[in-house]
């Protein structure tokens, strides 16, 4: 029998008092998913991110835009599909963080990207030039976990 | 919900969720610190680099001037936060 892939989505407005929302539906699909509660901690902060991110660098805080949020479970991965119409941003053109150095100069930026790379197992962006961008957050299930939830 | 709040014994104490929504407001309260200070993170449920990037600011302000924070009482997934972006190095945390 082939295992049906489950897919829910969300959609909310490009705004910070959004995020506890999103917050939220995320938390709760990963708990149910079978996470322990640090995995859910890390993967719905990787999200928090993600969406800050879009709000502040896609959108430059203008209010009235959508972000769409959509989680696939399938078998043992955990995928949170986040898309905006807003300027294309890639994280990945940019210059990874020398958090070391950052530290010596007292400088801080690209924090956010850093952390949703550190706490989930795959990050992807995909971009329609002028279009529209998507990041996927990518988590695993341990082994352990799905013995657990079995 | 964030909310900063100075007890009776010179304590920061932080409750709530500092995320990006509420780092205007907790810039506007860290900005007012201009001495070494403890910061109490025991009610505090949820941090994001929002939130990091306010207390970096506020340590770097008060680094310069021969001052500092130290954070106490950080429930786990946050101070995991800490070490992985570093924070630990700027930070006297207990």
């Amino acid at each position: 029998m082939v295992a049906m892939a489950k897919k829910i989505s969300k959609t909310v407005l490009s705004r910070t008092d959004h995020l506890l929302e999103v917050r939220d539906f995320v938390s709760e699909a990963a708990r149910q998913f079978g996470f322990s509660e640090e995995d859910v901690a890390n993967i719905v902060l990787a999200v928090d991110e993600a969406c800050t991110n879009i709000i502040k660098h896609a959108y430059q805080y203008a209010p009235d835009k959508e972000i769409n949020i959509a989680i696939v479970r399938n078998n043992g991965t955990f995928e949170v599909k986040i898309k905006d119409n807003g300027k294309n941003f890639n994280p990945d053109a940019l210059k990874r963080p020398d958090l070391q150095r950052n530290l010596t100069h007292h400088r801080r930026g690209g924090l956010g990207v850093y952390l949703m790379r550190k706490l989930m197992d795959k990050v992807e962006y995909n971009f329609e030039a002028g279009h529209s961008n998507e990041v996927s957050l990518v988590k695993y299930l341990s082994k352990k976990q799905s013995l657990i939830k079995k | 919900m964030f909310e900063l709040t100075i007890t009776e014994d010179g304590q920061i104490h932080l409750s709530g969720r500092l995320d990006a929504s509420q780092a205007e407001s907790a810039k506007k309260e860290f900005d007012k610190v201009t001495l070494s200070a403890v910061v109490n993170f025991k009610d505090l449920d949820y941090i994001s680099s929002a939130g990091l990037g306010i207390l970096f600011a506020a340590q770097k302000r008060l680094k310069d001037a021969g001052q500092g924070l130290k954070l106490i009482n950080m429930n786990q997934h946050i101070r995991d936060v800490f070490r992985y972006a570093r924070f630990d190095l700027i930070f006297e945390i207990e």
